[in-house]
C-alpha cells in the first residue's frame, strides 16, 4: 500500500492534501476533454487552464511522464519543438503573467539531459524540450525526472545559479496554471523505511490547490491574485515581506521557524495568513515557501 | 452549481457535404451516443481521429474577439475534474469542509 497516511486541510480557499508514500506509487492525471460546442484551443499545444495547483515534496525524486499518444502526434512534436522560455512565458493562458505557466518549480528541479543536473539554467531557456527531456517517438511520450533536494553538496549553489530565483530567493509562478489535455503520470518510489531515490528527509507529498473564495472566472484569479515562492536554504536567514494590497497566504513544504516578536513555526500541510509586514525566518531547515497574495 | 457536460468520445458518422459531416459523440451525462453536425473547411477530408473531430466541434466559440481563450476552454472530463477546473476546485473545497477538514485560521 503505497500511501500509508493522508490528511487534508482547507482554509482561505487553499486545499492541501498530504500523503505519505511508502513503496512505489503512481498517480495519473487523466486527459482533459472539451465541452460540446467548444474546443480545447487553437494553440495546438494541448494544454488547458486550471486553478493554481502545486505538488510539493521536501527532497526526493519524482518522475513525470506525458503520454501524448499517436492521436496527438501533432501536440507531441509541438511540445518537443518548444522551449522553456516559450512555455513559461506564453500569453496563451491568461491576460497577465501570473496565470499562464507550468509551475516554475519545474525549472529548479527537472534534471536536464544536456548536463544531467537538476534544474534548467537560464542559458537553456531557448533549448528545445527535445534536447532537454527524454522522449519516445514510438508511443509519443515525454518523460523527465525531478530532484527536489534543497540540501546536499552544491545544491544551494546550483539552484542559485539557474537564474530562476532572485537575490532574495524569490521566484514567480511556482503553482501550475495549466494542465495537459493528455495523460500525465507522476511516479515516486520509496523503500519500506520511507527513504527513496535520495530523499534525505522523508516527508509527505503535498497536493495544494488555490481558488479564491468568491471568484468565478480565471480573469478574476489572474487580475486579483499573484503567486510566488521563496526557496529557503538551511543555514540562512530569509526575510519575507508582505506583498500586494490585501490578503497574504503562505504554505510550506517543510517546517520553518520565524521570529516576529516571538519564535514560532510554520508546518507543512496547512495554509497560514501572513499579517506582519515583514517576517524573518531563522536559519534552521530548508523549505519551499509558497506565497499567494492579493494584488 | 451547474453540472458541466463533456465529450468523452467522438467518431465520424456520416458525410453531409463538402463543408459538413455528422459526428457520433458520447458525453458524460448521456449513456447513448448522439449525433451532432460538425462544420469543416471546404475541401478537407472528414476527420477520422477523435482529437481532430473535437477540434472542429465549434458551436459556441471558446475564444474572445481578441483571440484569447476563455473560461470555457479550461475544462476536463467530469470523472477527473477534481481540482483541475473551477467547478472541480470549488467542489473539492466544499467537500473538504463538509467532511470536517476545514482548519482554523492561523496568522503570523
Amino acid at each position: 500500500m503505497p500511501i500509508t497516511t493522508s490528511s487534508h486541510a482547507a482554509c482561505y480557499g487553499i486545499a492541501i492534501h498530504a500523503m505519505n508514500i511508502h513503496g512505489a506509487h503512481v498517480q495519473w492525471t487523466r486527459p482533459s476533454m472539451p465541452i460540446p460546442g467548444n474546443k480545447i484551443g487553437r494553440t495546438e499545444s494541448g494544454w488547458v487552464r486550471q486553478p493554481w495547483r502545486v505538488l510539493l515534496q521536501h527532497g526526493g525524486l519524482r518522475e513525470q511522464k506525458v503520454s501524448f499518444g499517436p492521436d496527438k502526434a501533432q501536440e507531441f512534436r509541438t511540445f518537443l519543438n518548444s522551449t522553456p522560455n516559450q512555455m513559461h512565458r506564453s500569453d496563451d493562458y491568461g491576460p497577465t503573467s501570473t496565470g499562464l505557466t507550468h509551475g516554475s518549480l519545474s525549472r529548479l528541479f527537472t534534471i536536464n539531459k544536456i548536463d544531467n543536473k537538476a534544474g534548467i539554467p537560464e542559458e537553456y531557456g531557448d533549448k528545445k524540450y527535445s534536447e532537454l527531456l527524454e522522449f519516445d517517438d514510438t508511443d509519443y511520450s515525454v518523460k523527465w525526472v525531478q530532484d527536489w533536494s534543497l540540501e546536499g553538496d552544491g545544491v544551494k549553489e546550483r539552484i542559485k545559479s539557474l537564474g530562476v530565483i532572485d537575490k532574495n530567493n524569490w521566484m514567480h509562478n511556482p503553482m501550475t496554471g495549466i494542465i495537459p489535455s493528455i495523460p500525465l503520470r507522476n511516479r515516486w518510489n520509496a523503500n519500506t523505511n520511507g527513504t527513496n531515490w535520495g530523499r534525505s528527509t522523508p516527508s509527505d507529498i503535498l497536493c495544494c490547490t488555490f481558488w479564491p473564495e468568491g471568484a468565478r472566472t480565471y480573469d478574476q484569479l489572474y487580475r486579483d491574485w499573484g503567486q510566488g515562492a521563496y526557496i529557503k536554504f538551511a543555514g540562512e536567514e530569509l526575510e519575507i515581506p508582505k506583498r500586494g494590497t490585501g490578503k497574504n497566504y503562505i504554505f510550506v513544504s517543510n517546517s520553518i521557524r520565524y521570529d516576529v516578536n516571538q519564535l514560532d513555526h510554520l508546518g507543512p500541510g496547512r495554509p497560514y495568513e501572513m499579517k506582519s509586514d515583514r517576517v524573518t525566518l531563522t536559519p534552521e531547515n530548508s523549505s519551499i515557501i509558497i506565497h499567494i497574495y492579493q494584488k | 452549481m451547474a453540472k458541466r457536460i463533456y465529450i468523452q468520445s467522438a467518431e465520424p458518422y456520416a458525410q453531409i457535404n463538402s463543408t459538413c459531416f455528422v459526428a457520433s459523440i458520447q458525453t458524460n451525462q448521456v449513456g447513448t451516443k448522439i449525433l451532432q453536425p460538425v462544420y469543416k473547411p471546404d475541401g478537407t477530408e472528414t476527420p477520422t481521429k477523435q482529437n481532430d473531430i473535437m477540434r472542429l466541434i465549434d458551436g459556441i466559440d471558446g475564444w474572445t474577439s481578441d483571440g484569447r481563450n476563455t473560461d470555457l476552454v479550461g475544462m476536463v472530463s467530469s470523472t477527473n475534474e477534481i481540482g483541475s477546473s473551477i467547478d472541480g476546485a470549488l467542489i473539492e473545497y466544499e467537500r473538504l469542509i463538509a467532511y470536517g477538514h476545514k482548519v482554523p485560521t492561523r496568522s503570523f
